[in-house]
């Protein structure tokens, strides 16, 4: 049969960050794929080298668009372990509630993206609706729905009033509500699954193999979780059920993360009700110490790692940042083989891709 | 924070190979050389550090993984010291296990492990474009974020860029 070969991107309507896939095609299946990325480089991580640890916490920010807390927490953690301090314990509950408050904001942008890609636009418009609930619970609480600025190293910058946590805790209920309701539709919902099941199938070997995280390896098997695995607090003080599935397609990663949001509003939750009391940051001094940590932590899209190494002097000698996302990319000509051309969607918004994040 | 003789009793497995590994390169190459451990510290706040021979990564690597079922590679960290560049291989399995090695800069290459690890291809394929850093083996080794026809030499080598 004659081969195609279909560009796709780097620009494209499929996802709104650009990447690029050439697509070998027999008639309607896809052969052979190679993907190129780097066009949203900026090279974070030698800018991280020109400025101070402080304005570092704001560049680390912007790594990602959707899960920005969840760097600026993970950078000033391995500072503060550098720094060799601790933030108090009231600041590390408030850093844990924004980190599962943006793995529900994210899983539910993700599931709005994965219907619309689908021609689900119900599933989109549910979806973005209730995801405005966690956007305004998150400024509520820090200032800011996308970035929240809300780290300081040795804390965090803002504290909650009695008046503010009970807020969170009444929109919580309504949160809870609209997951289970989402959770309801998408689990009976018959289009979503003929669209996903058995499609972009990744085996336990596989992601092994691949070095995957997060949801994308859970749905294949791999019982694997920062939070749970390598815990610091407050997560050794919290109960919370990692949900693995064993098929390893499309249908399964939906799955992982209707669960998983439903995990995040009960860890929600408990972090509300056990916040203890007392101060919000710790004194941190600005010269940092020679050395080097490594710090580690669950993104809404799996391990989040960052290393930096300090000279002593007013800025990091390097800083390195692995993001979720990069490990489910070299995964994509797997799962895109044999798909048919209608199933590239599917496949490509089944990973939950972040090409911001994997280009840095 | 971990101590480092808890990890060392954690890694037990891990440890035990890499010294195999490194013994047996050492009198493979060396006469008259007594120190034959790797040494060992720790990286806060859960990460132990080992550094090994350049030469031995490829076959330590298969080891951990066919011994230890140590195979979660997080990635690879690139420094450039000047006269050197340092590699670190991060591996976790609930804490972290990092190997370190350096290379010289008259000489930037090493064995990829992507024949035995594909998951670590992307982390090769930048630090070759971002260091110039050569890894045998891997037959895709293109620059994975720089822009096509980008001339300017390894970015984060501390000779194109001043640090």
């Amino acid at each position: 049969m004659v081969k195609t070969v279909m560009p796709i991107g780097p620009q494209h309507p499929l996802l709104k960050e650009p990447i690029s896939f050439q697509l070998t095609l027999e008639g309607e299946h896809v052969t052979d794929s190679a993907l190129r990325m780097g066009y949203v480089h900026r090279g974070i991580e030698r800018m991280c080298q020109r400025r101070s640890y402080i304005q570092n916490i704001h560049l680390v920010e912007r790594v990602c668009g959707i899960c920005s807390h969840v760097h600026a927490f993970t950078y000033c953690q391995a500072v503060e372990t550098l720094l060799d301090i601790e933030a108090p314990p009231r600041a590390v509950y408030l850093r844990a509630l924004l980190c599962e408050l943006e793995r529900i904001h994210s899983h539910l942008l993700w599931l709005g993206v994965l219907g619309q890609n689908i021609g689900l636009d119900t599933v989109f418009m549910y979806a973005w609706r209730d995801r405005e609930i966690v956007l305004d619970v998150m400024e509520a609480l820090s200032g800011g729905r996308v970035s929240h600025a809300i780290n300081v190293i040795g804390g965090t910058r803002r504290d909650i009033t009695a008046k503010q946590q009970a807020h969170v805790m009444e929109q919580l209920d309504l949160l809870e509500q609209q997951v289970e309701l989402a959770y309801d539709f998408v689990v009976h919902e018959r289009t979503l699954q003929a669209r996903t099941r058995g499609i972009g199938h990744l085996s336990l070997e596989q992601v092994k193999r691949y070095c995957v995280v997060g949801p994308v390896a859970r749905a294949s098997g791999l019982d694997v979780d920062v939070r749970r695995d390598s815990p610091r607090p407050p997560y050794d003080a919290l109960s919370f059920k990692v949900p693995v599935h064993h098929d390893g397609d499309v249908w399964a990663r939906t799955l992982i993360r209707m669960e998983e949001m439903r995990e995040s509003v009960y860890l929600c939750r408990q972090l509300l009700a056990d916040l203890p009391d007392g101060p919000v940051t710790t004194r941190a001094a600005r010269r940092v110490p020679a050395g080097e940590a490594i710090s580690r932590s669950e993104a809404p899209r799996g391990e989040v790692f960052y290393y930096i190494r300090s000279d002593g002097s007013d800025s990091p000698a390097r800083v390195k940042i692995r993001t979720p996302t990069l490990t489910s990319l070299i995964t994509l000509p797997d799962q895109l083989a044999d798909v048919a051309v209608a199933d590239i969607s599917v496949v490509l918004s089944g990973v939950d891709l972040c090409i911001a994040c994997a280009d840095r | 924070m971990t101590s480092i003789d808890s990890l060392s009793a954690f890694f037990s497995c891990a440890l035990g190979q890499i010294q195999a590994v490194v013994a047996e390169s050492v009198s493979d190459n060396q006469e008259g050389q007594t120190e034959d451990d790797a040494p060992m510290r720790l990286i806060p706040h859960d990460d132990l550090a080992v550094t090994v021979p350049s030469e031995s990564v490829h076959e330590i690597v298969a080891r951990l993984m066919e011994h230890c079922d140590l195979a979660h590679l997080t990635t690879i960290t690139a420094i450039d010291e000047g006269e050197t560049v340092t590699l670190k291989y991060h591996f976790w399995q609930e804490h972290g296990l990092t190997l370190e090695t350096w290379l010289s800069v008259d000489d930037l290459s090493i064995k990829s492990i992507i024949d035995i690890l594909p998951g670590a291809a992307f982390y090769e394929r930048e630090i070759f474009g971002m260091f110039g850093v050569d890894f045998v083996g891997h037959e895709d080794l293109r620059p994975l974020l720089l822009p096509d026809g980008w001339q300017a030499g390894p970015p984060l080598r501390k000779e194109t860029n001043d640090g």
